[in-house]
């Protein structure tokens, strides 16, 4: 069965033109401000205000922006170490395939279009009834509602224009829109707190605290997380900031923590705004009265805060909505622009316009679609749904700086890495989890929509995209594959064996077949093909034929015994595409070779075997110098107790030499090192029983010294082979020390053999925390 | 005072000085991380751990 891989010409793909690098990090830090502050800030101030009261709409944004750093060290840890165009669609696609991939960019590229369309049209109704109220619109025949979406549709298009300007242009103008509504908002909080210092008896109005109890917390923590959405444009800008790496976790960091504090101060503000005297507030408290007025509420605050409040928020609100416009038209170009680049959407998508260098293409696209919103569609239900597609994204991405982390530690290059790994991602998930099954209640249509676009975007990648998608050098290639048998193998124990050249797969034979002799098992006989760096994956083929001739060396011996499947694959990294392959194949037991020598000083075993070793989802059994048919007649066994001493024993008894001819005897040996006693007795018998050993052919010896490697080498001069454990510890342990195992095969004259058990949940357990 | 009260300013203090530490903390890594010159994630933990 041979699987024909989708490869075509790379030069037919390459994107048309690149993007220009203009964006400092003042640059992407108020792009990511700009899309913050925007119109979910002024509309859910006041109706949070109503539900949790003076305490509860402090604590709300206090709270929010400690959730929205969570997920902003996702973001900025992934876009440090893919700094591209297209954000949360890269992260997927190398995170989990092109399939995932197409629909992330899919929902964020709707999800920034609507978020935009809302933008203009909250810019439009903000400015004409600003006009309305000086009776500057009387002379006009259209109805309000008809200048609003003429105005949207304007404002629209002229922020499109100055995205085909150009980055710069459209980096700088948004700078400066986001400075001024800066100035603005942080005005209104810095009068609040001025207002107080003169008349502290404002404090009362957070008397009480949380009249509604702690409960409304949730939910209006849900309704204003929008608000904190914004670092998501910055990774848009991988292609087009100065010094990716190091500006665009900078950014997404430095904006969150900006607007927490603006926000609280805001909120502090609104309060604060209302003196309980009011007359206007007829016996109510102040924060009824302002929560009364819903979406407003913040409007009306500010006009009692400060002398012409109206005034100076209907500026704040023009300068944040078409800030926040600029940068969703930006990042839904951006989406569009790398589904276009990547072939999953048509190629006017990748088009890159030659003097502007902006992807003119993907553009037009998206400015038809926030023109389309804008004018025509109502606004309120469509704008949940996309928020809730931002959570789906938000989601996506938590996972996806867990995978990437685990899977290609040894491949991306990293500006910023989180500390407490995993512990801010998983807290991250959880939380998205609540507020958008708290959305569902908020937006039941939203919850039609926002489905209903991704069952259309599944249809397109099945019936456009998949065919037609370009891999690119983080997937995995299978070059060949074949199966050599015709027997039913369901249910049998699958081992996999992984070869690199002719004198490696001669070396792996005779044990092999001891392995799968006493396991029943087929074979799957892998080869990852090694290409240099600087070679396309789309040349890999070229590099196919010592891997061929090794996978014939192997089948020689071993076909006439086991049925036998070849896969020749490539992939950057070998440890990577090994152990996809394990996964897709569902393998049992993998075994492999090692030559003997440490290839770097972060890898004590190899650069290829180690990563295996932490990652593989099954037995792993790593041989050294086990080949040329060499005899096993006495075998030591190092155990300290524990699954991998138990596999380490029971490899070890299918490997020595027959026992019935009298010889092939074990060792189990354990040195006492004075922390603790090991019950080595209790160990061997529970394992004889397990594995119908004869207890006799075991010899047991228990030794003190302070030097268990030195011990075990000596131990091992009057021995054939030596078979032992890895150690049981988390990946942050292995990245940094070598361990006893490891130090001893590496010194050991004599054959060595590494294993590893895997214990299911446990593995997995300790492979990810 | 209000226990609500008191537990409020206890959060809002907490949650702030969390991103505020948060970011500066990011802030050293990013300039430590660009100054030893960009690597995988297994050798940056490594570099990290061992203090340059």
């Amino acid at each position: 069965m041979a699987i024909k891989s989708s490869r075509k010409d790379r030069s037919e793909h390459l994107p048309h033109g690149e993007l220009s690098r203009e964006l400092s990090l003042f640059h992407i830090t108020m792009m990511g401000l700009g899309m913050m502050i925007g119109a979910g800030v002024f509309i859910g101030m006041g109706i949070s205000i109503g539900k949790a009261g003076p305490g509860g709409v402090v604590l709300t944004f206090a709270l929010n922006g400690l959730l929205a750093m969570l997920t902003a060290m996702s973001f900025a840890e992934l876009s440090s170490a893919i700094p591209r165009a297209g954000g949360v669609y890269n992260f997927a696609r190398i995170g989990f395939g092109r399939s995932a991939s197409f629909l992330a960019g899919w929902m964020e590229w709707f999800a920034s279009s609507v978020a935009g369309a809302m933008y203009a049209l909250t810019f439009a109704i903000y400015t004409i009834r600003f006009f309305d109220h000086f009776g500057l619109l009387a002379w006009s025949p259209l109805s309000i509602e008809m200048m609003e979406k003429i105005l949207a549709g304007v404002t629209a298009a002229l922020f499109i224009y100055i995205n085909f300007r150009g980055a710069s242009e459209t980096g700088k103008i948004g700078a400066l829109i986001t400075m001024a509504q800066t100035i603005f908002v942080t005005s209104i909080g810095i009068v609040g707190v001025i207002t107080v210092m003169k008349d502290p008896s404002r404090l009362e109005n957070f008397t009480p605290f949380m009249p509604e109890g702690w409960s409304q917390l949730l939910v209006t923590m849900g309704f204003t997380y929008v608000a904190f959405e914004g670092y998501e444009v910055i990774a848009q800008a991988g292609d087009e900031a100065i010094e990716p790496r190091k500006n665009l976790p900078k950014a997404m960091l430095y904006s969150v923590v900006i607007v927490t504090v603006l926000y609280i101060l805001v909120a502090f503000a609104t309060v604060v705004s209302v003196k309980m005297s009011d007359p206007d507030l007829a016996g109510a408290s102040p924060w009824s009265w302002i929560g009364s007025y819903g979406e407003k509420g913040f409007g009306e605050a500010v006009a009692k805060l400060m002398p012409a409040g109206n005034f100076i928020l209907t500026l704040a609100v023009i300068f944040s909505s078409t800030s926040a416009l600029n940068a969703t038209i930006y990042s839904a170009t951006r989406s569009s622009y790398a589904l276009g680049r990547d072939k999953m959407l048509p190629d006017i998508f990748s088009r890159i316009h030659t003097r502007r260098k902006t992807p003119h293409g993907a553009l037009c696209c998206t400015g038809i679609m926030v023109l389309v919103v804008a004018t025509m569609l109502p606004t309120k239900h469509v704008a949940s749904s996309a928020s809730i597609m931002f959570l789906f994204l938000f989601f996506l991405v938590n996972l996806c700086v867990i995978k990437i982390r685990r899977s290609m530690a040894d491949e991306l290059i990293y500006g910023f890495m989180m500390p407490l790994f995993p512990l801010f991602p998983v807290l991250a998930l959880i939380c998205q989890v609540v507020l958008a099954v708290w959305l569902v209640h908020m937006s039941w249509i939203a919850w039609i929509f926002a489905p209903a676009w991704i069952i259309v975007g599944v249809a397109l990648y099945h019936v456009y995209s998949k065919g037609r998608t370009i891999s690119t050098e983080d997937e995995i290639l299978v070059l060949d594959e074949k199966r050599h048998y015709v027997d039913d193998i369901r249910g049998k124990y699958a081992v996999m064996v992984a070869v690199a050249n002719p004198a490696n797969a001669e070396g792996l034979i005779e044990s092999t077949y001891r392995l799968c002799g006493a396991k029943d098992a087929h074979i799957e006989l892998i080869n990852m093909v090694s290409v240099p760096d600087q070679v396309s994956l789309h040349d890999a083929e070229k590099y196919t034929q010592p891997g061929k001739e090794a996978m014939l060396v192997a089948m020689r011996h071993l076909s006439e015994h086991f049925p036998i499947s070849t896969t020749i694959r490539y992939c950057r990294n070998i440890a990577r595409g090994i152990v996809s392959a394990i996964r897709q194949k569902k393998i049992d037991m993998l075994i492999l070779g090692w030559h003997g020598k440490p290839s770097t000083s972060l890898f004590p075993i190899g650069s290829t075997v180690d990563p295996i070793i932490e990652q593989a989802p099954c037995h792993v059994v790593v041989l050294k110098d086990c080949g040329s048919k060499k005899v096993f007649n006495k075998v030591l066994v190092p155990v300290a107790g524990g699954p991998n001493s138990a596999l380490a024993l029971e490899i070890a008894s299918i490997l020595r030499n027959d026992p019935s001819e009298g010889q092939g005897r074990i060792t189990v040996f354990t040195v006492n090192r004075g922390k603790g006693i090991f019950n080595l007795n209790k160990f061997v018998d529970d394992q004889s029983r397990r594995l119908g050993l004869d207890r006799k052919k075991l010899d047991l010896k228990t030794v003190e010294a302070k030097d268990a490697v030195k011990a075990i080498l000596e131990e091992a001069e009057h021995h054939d082979l030596v078979v032992m454990g890895t150690t049981q510890k988390p990946l942050i342990l292995q990245f940094a020390r070598e361990s006893l195992p490891e130090e001893i095969s590496r010194s050991c004259g004599k054959p060595t053999v590494i294993v590893k058990a895997n214990q299911g949940i446990r593995s997995w357990i300790q492979r990810w925390i | 005072m209000d226990n609500n009260i008191i537990i409020g300013i206890v959060l809002v203090i907490c949650s702030l000085t969390v991103n505020v530490v948060l970011v500066l903390w990011a802030r050293r890594t990013i300039n430590r991380i660009s100054g030893n010159g960009y690597r995988t994630a297994r050798q940056t933990l490594k570099e990290l751990k061992s203090g340059n």
